[in-house]
């Protein structure tokens, strides 16, 4: 397992050279730090209870008291918002870890076998793409029913097929390299190539991918929060700020635009690491650059 | 050609069988129980116990599989418990909104998406290039809502130039044709619904676009600085083939081949996002009536609903394999 890990490891400490490089990635990076931090430090920095209602005080504008002014109950904007960091950066990493671990499965088995297993698998994985969009979300959703740890269900099994596809075709190419004929000649077994050999160089794209969808994971998280399927009030979830503000928005505007804002830096981080990351790994990409 | 179609025809049947099995499904588990629901909060405990029956709830789950596959073919996806009339017939009613919305929003993201990559490409590594750029990443990671909420707040709330909601004012008379309102109004010459119409779907549309206009720009940006580098190009250039004629007669045309693989997508893309567009302007199409109908427990149009958007988008795929295999033969063979 040892050398696995290294492996692994020199991977990863080289793609963060390479990622250093990259202005934007590194912008990316540096926002998703900085939400990381805020929700961790939330309790600290947020200037007003996140729940806590204080009906005299209704859809107040931005002032010094309520930097980002208050929503329908008086509660204090700012304060949601950094709590609310807690809870999509929350969903979007769960969910995506567990979608990671059955999708890269999957499609490692899938990849590696062939014949009807890969037949199988990959049906499956076709029919939950054949739904456009987050409609599949949409349906297990109803399935599941709001609330938080449904939602991260949700979106993880949403998550797993494009995850398998991807390993999937990676295997198929990584296969056929001479590493793991010389690996089979030495009779290792099936399972010691899988996790051994084919793992860890599929390792980079996983990550990839893993970034980008953790993007995509907090943004169809807030979408069904918005629209009123996903987590359920007061939870400070972003989509769902949006969603109770909306009543109001024609004179309290601020209600929906910050929550907004903060889904979208979320987002936007993400999907930042994740391109630059797509960079350091395309080579024809990189070429691009070198030339 | 004729085998390639009909080999896909028939997956996408398998798919769509399994689709409608899966919705099924889901359905059937929901929570809450389909007799109580369709009776709605005053029935009695015997008038559930009668319409479960009636409604054959108590046979096996394969039983009334078959029996909901069975109508389905008939056109028949049950009645809705909220308007108790045919599911069908409700959908069909909205969906030419639906299919104005996205027809426009794609529309809108090709002639944005296409331009803006093929003058980035061209212009590579130019401020515009980079700009575009960021405005696609930027684009991409806007949630829908927030983008058509904020351009109603501009237009519609500080200016007044467009409408908050709808397709088309209550004062002005249209006679539906088609039901495709743009389309109408043009057949019948009505110009006053037209331009009314237009007003209408002007923000929707463009919010709905803005999923898609950013792939499409960086898809035809990276097509297109593929193709400008190929030999026929520079032969062309040598031949002293003036750079518009280059760009357009040439080069165009190739970029444009795996443009529309990604088109397919878009209207997935498109169809999901019209669900959260529609909720934000009440614009009264399907991906509306998905949302209000979840919210009232309606799940036969839910089921229907459901069903003809994933037959849609997967019908929709179909007809771009089959034109890529026709634009390139290379396609069919693999």
């Amino acid at each position: 397992m040892n050398r696995t890990f290294l492996t692994i490891l020199t991977k990863l400490a080289l793609s963060w050279r390479a990622l250093r490089k990259n202005r934007l990635a590194t912008v990316g990076a540096y926002m998703v730090l900085t939400l990381v931090m805020i929700g961790i430090l939330a309790p600290w920095l947020a200037p007003h209870d996140p729940i806590e209602q204080n009906l005299g005080k209704p859809r107040r504008p931005p002032s010094l008291e309520y930097p980002m002014g208050t929503d329908e109950f008086g509660r204090c904007i700012l304060s949601r918002i950094l709590y609310g960091s807690r809870i999509s950066l929350t969903i979007g990493v769960t969910s995506i870890g567990m979608a990671m671990v059955v999708g890269v499965f999957l499609g490692l088995v899938a990849g590696y076998y062939g014949g009807l297993l890969d037949g199988f698998i990959m049906r499956i994985v076709d029919i939950m793409l054949a739904f456009p969009y987050f409609l599949l979300a949409i349906a297990i959703v109803i399935l599941l029913g709001p609330g938080f740890f449904n939602i991260i269900i949700t979106i993880a099994i949403y998550s797993v097929p494009t995850f398998t596809r991807v390993v999937r075709g990676l295997v198929l190419s990584q296969k056929q390299k001479e590493y793991i004929e010389a690996a089979k000649a030495f009779g290792e077994n099936n399972s010691n190539i899988i996790f051994r050999y084919l793992l860890p160089n599929c390792i980079p794209s996983i990550i990839v991918y893993g970034t980008l969808r953790i993007g995509s994971a907090i943004l169809v998280s807030s979408i069904l929060g918005f629209l009123g399927l996903g987590i359920t009030p007061p939870t400070p979830e972003w989509g769902v700020m949006l969603s109770s503000g909306r009543a109001y928005f024609r004179a309290a505007p601020h209600i929906v635009f910050f929550p907004g804002f903060a889904i979208m830096v979320a987002v936007l981080g993400f999907n930042l690491i994740g391109d630059g990351l797509r960079d350091v790994f395309d080579p024809r990409l990189r070429e691009e650059v070198i030339k | 050609m004729f085998k390639y179609s009909l080999k896909r025809i028939s997956a996408l049947l398998l798919v769509l069988l399994i689709v409608s099995l899966i919705i099924f499904l889901i359905m059937h588990f929901a929570p809450g129980d389909p007799a109580a629901l369709s009776l709605g909060i005053t029935a009695t405990p015997e008038d559930i116990e009668r319409v479960k029956k009636e409604m054959g709830l108590d046979d096996p789950l394969i039983t009334q599989y078959i029996k909901f596959l069975k109508n389905a073919f008939r056109g028949d996806f049950g009645t809705s418990y909220y308007t108790k009339q045919p599911v069908l017939s409700e959908l069909m009613a909205l969906f030419p909104a639906t299919a104005e919305l996205a027809v426009a929003s794609i529309i809108i993201a090709l002639s944005i998406g296409i331009v803006t990559g093929i003058i980035s490409a061209l212009k590579q590594n130019s401020i515009f290039d980079h700009l575009s750029m960021v405005i696609a990443l930027l684009g991409v990671s806007m949630p829908v809502f927030w983008i058509g909420l904020i351009l109603l707040w501009i237009f519609s709330i500080k200016f007044g130039w467009t409408p908050i909601s709808g397709r088309l004012s209550v004062q002005i008379d249209l006679r539906s044709i088609t039901g495709l309102f743009i389309f109408d109004s043009i057949i019948t010459g009505n110009l006053t619904a037209l331009k009314d119409t237009l007003r209408h779907i002007a923000l929707p549309a463009f919010t709905l676009s803005t999923i898609s206009t950013g792939i499409i720009a960086r898809f035809t940006r990276s097509s297109m600085l593929e193709v400008i580098r190929q030999d026929y190009i520079r032969t062309a250039r040598a031949k002293g083939v003036g750079e518009m004629a280059v760009v357009f007669k040439h080069a165009l045309k190739n970029t444009l081949i795996p443009v529309v693989t990604v088109v397919g997508l878009q209207f997935g893309l498109l169809l999901g996002g019209a669900v959260v567009t529609e909720t934000v302007f009440s614009w009264p199409g399907i991906g509306n009536i998905i949302v209000i109908s979840i919210l009232r427990r309606d799940y036969p149009m839910v089921q229907g609903a459901l069903l003809l958007i994933s037959f849609i988008y997967v019908a929709i795929n179909l007809l771009v394999d089959i034109s890529y295999a026709y634009i390139d033969p290379r396609i069919r063979y693999e």
